[in-house]
């Protein structure tokens, strides 16, 4: 069973009394361990095939399985515990709490699983902090730290409770290229030694380069799907 | 997962410090105000029952029919002084006059008194300025426990500070008291010389009847003016109970029991004032709520600021897993911080404040001058407040709910933004 399932999937926003599609008969299938891009040029639709996968928007047609769950016909609630869960997320912009140090950022996740905040808990937080390269940074808050050290803290947020996909949405945008070249070095090495499975919507050929399928996008529709 | 919210709580007060605080102070002031008032109208209440015991009624009032005669009533005094839980009894009447101070002529009421039992119920003997209070006269129906002075010797009389203030007496000064018939309240005496009077002593009490319109004379001495003026009062046996009995006055008179002929009450029976602290009190109840809409404003004002301020760390926690109803706690938690605050807040202001109205009050007096308060209220120049824990707690908590409440709206609006529209949002 795949990971990701979309089958003719669409996605139409509404403008006024018009609707406009975003994506039009999507069919996509990811599996664990992949490491993959969602390519194309602004309005291709990257984005919005991955908030339909991260399940934080729901399709208008089509079917949409993730983790074994239907996006479409679930309950707010069940989506926002697959989200705890199983998914992962890393933005462009950081988006992280700009009142919690990075150490309380990377716990959220944990502490939204119900877990305790014990010595295990710091224990996996401060691993997952070691693991990115912000060890010693953990009592700083976002203001204090660097855009490059920022996307680290969103990855190590992403990851510290082992999700089953990570969604990247252009994670190195805002970065310059020796932090964007760090960062996907760490993704690459996430992937390929704890098998974290990784989706990334990106128009940086530097991402590309890393990628290890591309699903090249146009006009809300799937022109390209290249395995290297 | 609660400490962890209460952390994050914290930090988002603070995030916005101005603002929280703004917010806090106005739930601060609104229980300030309730606290204040209520104390106000507790205290009043508190010393114009005080000042009514103390100085009007005792705790237990059992008027005689008129023209009882004086065995008759020193019976139902030794009868009454045998009752459990009774400390004291004495009897007293009231008839008005005019006192006559030289050219000056002012209506008071001259209060009979047994000078040797009064002060086990009344406590006008404890603030004689000057002067001394009453020694001589007789016990009704006991008329040879006191050596009782010449008829033709001036009557001693003990007077309100504001009588001796308005017609200018001190201790020692001569005057004249001319009494009037009860029932017709004409003079009866009119064209008679009024009765020759010494004052002795000057009471200045907490009661402004007592100080404005009371001269008070032994009831020996009484007796021959209202001889003289063919006036029949009638005879009030006032009561004095233990301390434990004090606040149970239904109790009280049901263990005196009813008299033949006498009106038997208590001195809740004679407040009517209480009736107006009452619709006060209702009056004071729909003010704070007008305050606490006020307060429900701010808060709503300020936790929907803050779901469109961090519109887009809403989508980011979404992102994260935090399901609707976790986010609506966030807000709720908020808002109720801000009561937690407001109500902190108010509670240490409304104790200072009440603080200095209970140990120093307001001066009536200093604010509006010299003139006759009469307000309905047995009480003096003083408006003093009084404490009142339960409905402190009471103003506190209603703070913290009335916050609880007024941040779920916008909490419940910012848990059903769409996730993607909030990760937008810049």
């Amino acid at each position: 069973m795949h990971l990701v399932e979309a089958v003719g999937v669409t996605k139409d926003y509404a403008h006024g009394k018009m609707a406009l599609p975003a994506l039009r008969g999507i069919s996509l299938e990811l599996s664990s361990g992949e490491f993959a891009a969602l390519a194309g040029p602004s309005g291709s639709g990257k984005t919005t095939l991955l908030n339909l996968i991260g399940c934080l928007d729901s399709p208008t047609s089509g079917k949409l399985t993730v983790a074994g769950t239907d996006v479409q016909t679930s309950s707010p609630t069940t989506l926002a515990r697959l989200r705890r869960e199983r998914l992962g997320f890393v933005f462009q912009t950081y988006n992280l709490v700009p009142v919690l140090t990075a150490y309380e950022n990377v716990e959220l996740p944990l502490v939204l699983l119900g877990r305790k905040r014990d010595a295990s808990t710091r224990a996996a937080v401060m691993s997952i902090l070691s693991e990115v390269g912000l060890e010693g940074l953990e009592t700083r808050l976002p203001s204090d730290l660097s855009g490059g050290q920022q996307q680290r803290v969103a990855i190590a947020r992403a990851l510290v409770k082992q999700p089953a996909l990570v969604l990247a949405d252009e994670p190195t945008a805002n970065l310059d290229s020796d932090n964007a070249r760090a960062i996907l070095d760490l993704m690459s090495h996430l992937n390929s030694v704890k098998g974290v499975t990784f989706l990334f919507s990106t128009h940086d050929q530097l991402v590309m380069e890393y990628a290890r399928r591309i699903v090249s996008l146009r006009d809300g529709k799937i022109v390209n799907d290249e395995r290297r | 997962m609660l400490g962890f919210y209460l952390s994050l709580t914290l930090k988002n007060l603070l995030r916005r410090k101005r603002r929280t605080l703004l917010t806090a102070a106005a739930i601060a002031v609104g229980i300030l105000y309730f606290v204040a008032f209520d104390s106000m109208l507790s205290g009043l209440n508190q010393e114009a029952v005080s000042n009514m015991i103390s100085f009007e009624t005792g705790h237990v009032q059992l008027t005689a029919p008129v023209g009882t005669p004086a065995p008759s009533v020193e019976a139902v005094l030794a009868d009454v002084r045998s009752q459990a839980d009774v400390v004291g009894a004495t009897p007293r009447f009231v008839v008005p006059a005019m006192l006559v101070a030289e050219a000056d002529e002012l209506p008071v009421s001259v209060v009979a008194v047994d000078p040797k039992s009064d002060t086990q119920v009344f406590k006008q003997a404890h603030y004689v300025t000057e002067g001394q209070w009453l020694t001589d006269g007789t016990m009704i129906g006991a008329p040879d426990t006191i050596e009782e002075p010449t008829a033709t010797a001036p009557i001693s009389i003990v007077l309100g500070q504001r009588i001796a203030g308005l017609l200018g007496l001190t201790v020692g000064d001569s005057v004249g008291i001319r009494l009037n018939d009860a029932t017709a309240m004409a003079t009866a005496t009119a064209g008679a010389p009024p009765a020759a009077a010494t004052v002795t002593g000057i009471v200045n009490t907490p009661h402004p009847t007592v100080n404005s319109s009371q001269i008070f004379v032994a009831v020996g001495r009484a007796r021959e003016l209202v001889d003289a003026a063919g006036v029949s009062p009638s005879t009030v046996v006032s009561v004095s109970v233990a301390p434990r009995r004090t606040r149970d006055p239904i109790r009280i008179v049901a263990s005196i029991g009813t008299i033949a002929g006498w009106k038997v009450e208590s001195w809740n029976d004679t407040a009517t004032f209480l009736a107006i602290g009452s619709g006060k009190r209702t009056y004071a109840m729909a003010l704070l709520g007008l305050v606490m809409i006020i307060a429900t404003i701010g808060v709503v004002n300020s936790i929907l600021l803050s779901t469109m301020e961090r519109t887009r760390e809403i989508g980011i926690l979404m992102s994260i897993g935090m399901t609707r109803s976790q986010i609506v706690t966030l807000f709720v938690m908020e808002g109720g911080g801000l009561g937690l605050l407001g109500g902190l807040l108010g509670a240490v202001m409304s104790v200072a404040t009440n603080y200095y109205l209970v140990e120093v009050g307001i001066d009536i007096q200093s604010i509006l001058g010299d003139i006759d308060l009469d307000i309905g209220y047995p009480i003096a120049t003083a408006m003093r407040g009084a404490w009142n824990w339960p409905m402190l707690i009471v103003a506190v908590l209603f703070g913290l709910a009335v916050s609880l409440i007024a941040s779920y709206l916008p909490a419940r609006r910012a848990a059903g933004l769409d996730p993607v529209a909030c990760l937008r949002r810049l």
